[in-house]
């Protein structure tokens, strides 16, 4: 559930690279993905987790010298992984300083480059002021992303006014989807994301937008077989992970409270992991 | 992708279970923990109790 929520959004993904180095390991020792050193770095800070059983482990946030800062929870939603990751670094300023690269960037990048950046750090605010003076179509796709990430519907059409160029074409429908999504307009935001070609880098998202449009409009086997046929058929991505999550819970009976082996064949990704939270996305607009 | 995005993927090999969040992850921990005092960065660990495949799946 981490990697088909919190670490499939976009803003995580963003903030993480800036500013931690991520590192993933398996703690069975004779685990696929074991890391000893990885393992006593951890366990020395945490020694609960070197039990021969353990429970899902949290998300660490720690020093390189074993100080741990941090900590997140497997199950925690999108929005308390981005205050999370922003309470820790605001609290150890030291680990939060901007690098040679972004420097430069603050001092003589482009505004989009500099609006890139701060939506990295997590001022999409700031981001969004840099973008409304910009011309270039690229500006305007970005705050039209900004504002639809904000809920603001209103200003997401203003800003894809301004985005012209059929090299952006799909972006558009894209956004606009999402918007048409909000305001429960459910058949014009699935004609949007299924016009939206294969070959296009925004297809697995319209694939998955087109699957939330009929999963509310009340055609839930339609809604399946959308994101089951771009599972299968795609190579796996952030949308990818996020339908397999949205088609495991939504063939689901009931509320989830263990493993099972039920769990995992209903992920068409053959996964499990997915319980203690509902796909967001599955919640009525 | 960065230089160790790019090692990651080396490492983990271009299996289909393997992560592709889009997270620049920094594999093996050495590795890490180097870049991670380098570049004054916290290390964000996940440590992942079963299930993980030689292809980098999780």
């Amino acid at each position: 559930m981490l990697r088909a929520g919190p670490f499939s959004d976009e803003r995580i993904v963003r903030r993480i690279n800036r500013r931690f180095v991520p590192l993933y390991f398996d703690l069975d020792p004779g685990g696929a993905l074991r890391d000893n050193k990885a393992r006593a770095f951890v366990v020395k800070a945490k020694p609960e987790l070197g039990r021969s059983a353990v429970g899902t482990p949290p998300v660490l946030v720690m020093t390189p010298d074993g100080d741990v800062l941090g900590e997140i929870d497997n199950y925690a939603s999108e929005e308390a992984v981005l205050d999370a990751l922003g309470d820790v670094l605001a609290a150890h300023p030291g680990w939060d300083e901007p690098s040679d690269e972004e420097q430069a960037i603050s001092k003589s990048g482009s505004a989009l480059e500099r609006a890139s950046l701060r939506f990295d750090l997590g001022d999409a605010d700031g981001a969004r002021a840099l973008l409304e003076r910009e011309g270039a179509p690229e500006a305007a796709l970005l705050l039209a992303h900004l504002c639809r990430l904000a809920g603001e519907w209103d200003a997401l059409e203003q800003a894809l006014a301004r985005v012209k160029g059929a090299a952006f074409a799909d972006d558009v429908r894209v956004e606009r989807a999402w918007g048409r999504l909000a305001a429960r307009e459910f058949a014009a935001a699935e004609k949007l994301a299924d016009a939206v070609p294969r070959a296009s880098r925004r297809h697995t998202e319209a694939r998955y937008v087109s699957g939330l449009s009929r999963w509310h409009a009340g055609r839930k086997d339609d809604a399946l077989a959308t994101w089951r046929g771009v599972i299968e058929s795609c190579a796996q991505d952030p949308w990818i992970y996020r339908a397999d999550w949205a088609c495991t819970q939504a063939t689901e009976s009931g509320a989830r409270t263990g493993f099972s082996t039920a769990d995992a064949r209903a992920s068409p990704l053959g996964r499990i992991g997915y319980m203690g939270r509902r796909n967001p996305d599955l919640d009525p607009p | 992708m960065s230089a160790s995005g790019m090692l990651a993927a080396v490492l983990l090999g271009a299996g289909e279970s393997r992560d592709r969040t889009g997270i620049e992850w920094a594999l093996p921990f050495p590795a890490a923990q180097k870049k991670a005092a380098q570049e004054r960065r916290l290390l964000l660990i996940k440590p992942i109790a079963f299930g993980t495949a030689k292809d980098g799946g999780w």
